[in-house]
């Protein structure tokens, strides 16, 4: 099922996830997963809904401790480190419910994003360019904007820092087919800029349409690695665990 | 009618001293999730450590002296006791921080005796200021600017600063600023500082006013946290609106039917959780972990 054609090398490899389990008290979520992201690549993880793609993302950016295994940025070590010290190396995790400060102003969302970077990212200027919507809709308080203008705060949020490696968790989930549409051409955008991004997503097509190389997880492990056009040509293996 | 007006500026002077405990109660539960019943022992601190200064060194010494001890009491308390306390249940967290407040209690009794204790207001400020029909003590007048003006400086810190915008931030979604960086764990000192700094001051400033003893703390704590509730939990204009309310209804009370000033805010709170449970100016959004 692997297909090592596109495996970055060692020394191009930005993010390593290597062997980590992961529990929610005593049930193991995340088995012996294993991944890799080489520089500037954009790598898709899918699966069904429950089979550990966000506990993956929690279990790099800290937020929740893996028992065994190493998570490396360039080389380092992060597991042990808290999630803020993780956050400042440049691993930006955008979250499936966005998290979005709604009792703060679309503006200082932005703002708070800029005084807690390590170092400074895109201008706002730059956003703005990119998410004209935002620059519509500063002063408007986070639980004033919609699901999609959200979407675009929360990746907004992490670009304003510099971004070693964006995790981008069901970015299109729960928004309107059109919005889905700007989402995708955003992603693409922050392919195009070179940043290193793992994109998780039940949205197959949506995900295959951007990625470099694709992961199917399934009940807490790693089932394949390949190309989009592998798991596009591969019924069977959609089948089983993708569901479609 | 000139009763009236008395009552009406003590109820004032009394609100500014419950909608400042009431602030750092609000901005610590907010930022910390920590329901501390220490916060009236703050006040009682700043009242002792700002009679001690005030009576051996000089009244504007004891501005000083108090807030910063006070600060500095609750960082270690923070560092030592309550860190270990951030993630446990609500009553595990009472009872952690009412334990406190009567080891302080009983600690201020042993030093300082049980009887009541209060110092002489500076000879510059002991006369009095007419105001329409009224003749008010100066002092307390000043006492009340003192503390509004604290208190706009306090709102500025958490509306216009960068740390003040991690800090509500952090009273939404103290994950998310971490995950965008941020440091949460030094803000909420800080904040766990100031408003513990406020008390302290409010309680040297407010001794020349009100008397002290050790049970002090609790006696400004419980109608502070009513404030709390009235005005809303975790909201900044809540507190100040609150405390106005309660000092003014409790001050009101006493001139109309002595007996029923201290029945008459309880019932105040329990009409405001019938009619809105989240307080005046409360937000019921659920706040994130």
């Amino acid at each position: 099922m692997t297909a090592p054609a596109v495996t970055p090398t060692a020394a191009q490899t930005r993010l390593r996830v290597d062997g980590i389990n992961t529990y929610y008290g005593d049930s193991h979520v995340l088995r012996d997963v294993s991944l890799h992201i080489g520089a500037g690549e954009t790598v898709a993880l899918l699966g069904r809904n429950g089979v550990g793609k966000t506990t993956t993302l929690k279990s790099i950016v800290g937020w929740l401790k893996p028992r065994t295994g190493s998570v490396t940025l360039d080389g380092e070590e992060l597991v042990g480190c808290e999630m803020m010290a993780i956050a400042r190396k440049g691993i930006s995790l955008v979250p499936e419910e966005r998290r979005i400060f709604t009792n703060l102003t679309v503006a200082e969302n932005l703002k708070l994003a800029q005084v807690t970077a390590q170092k400074p990212g895109w201008t706002l200027d730059h956003v703005y360019e990119k998410f004209p919507r935002l620059r519509e809709r500063l002063t408007h308080k986070g639980d004033e904007i919609s699901g999609g203008e959200k979407q675009m705060l929360a990746i907004a949020r992490a670009l304003v820092q510099d971004v070693k490696v964006l995790l981008l968790d069901e970015p299109t989930e729960g928004l309107a087919p059109l919005i889905v549409r700007e989402v995708e051409n955003v992603i693409r955008e922050i392919k195009s800029a070179g940043i290193t991004t793992l994109l998780v997503e039940q949205n197959l097509y949506s995900a295959l349409a951007v990625a470099d190389r694709c992961y199917i997880i399934d009940q807490g492990e790693i089932k394949f690695e390949g190309t989009p056009a592998q798991v596009r040509t591969d019924e069977d293996l959609r089948r089983r665990y993708l569901h479609v | 009618m000139e009763a009236l007006f008395q009552a009406m500026i003590g109820g004032l002077v009394l609100g500014l001293i419950y909608v400042a405990i009431a602030v750092g109660l609000t901005i610590i539960f907010g930022t910390l999730r920590l329901v501390n019943f220490a916060h009236g022992a703050f006040y009682a601190i700043g009242a002792y450590v700002g009679l001690v200064i005030a009576q051996h060194i000089g009244v504007g010494w004891a501005f000083v002296a108090a807030p910063i001890a006070v600060a500095l009491f609750a960082v270690l308390l923070d560092r030592l006791v309550l860190r270990l306390f951030y993630d446990k249940e609500p009553t595990a967290q009472l009872l952690v921080t009412f334990g406190i407040a009567l080891v302080v209690e009983e600690t201020l009794r042993l030093i300082f005796g049980a009887t009541t204790q209060q110092y002489a207001m500076p000879a510059s400020l002991q006369g009095s200021v007419t105001l329409g029909p009224i003749t008010y003590p100066a002092y307390r007048l000043l006492f009340a600017g003192g503390v509004i003006v604290m208190l706009a400086l306090v709102w500025l810190f958490i509306e216009r600063t960068n740390y003040g915008l991690i800090v509500r931030a952090g009273i939404r979604d103290r994950i998310m600023v971490q995950l965008l960086g941020g440091n949460i764990h030094q803000a909420s000192t800080i904040v766990f500082a100031l408003g513990a700094a406020i008390a302290g001051l409010v309680g040297a400033a407010a001794t020349p006013i009100y008397s002290i003893d050790p049970a002090t703390g609790f006696a400004f704590l419980v109608p502070s946290f009513v404030v709390v509730v009235v005005g809303g939990l975790g909201s900044f204009w809540g507190a100040v609106l609150g405390g106005l309310l309660i000092g003014e209804l409790q001050s009101l009370t006493n001139l109309a039917y002595a007996p029923a000033s201290n029945v008459v805010i309880y019932l105040c709170m329990a009409l405001v959780l019938l009619l809105r449970p989240q307080g005046l100016l409360g937000e019921s959004e659920v706040i994130r972990q």
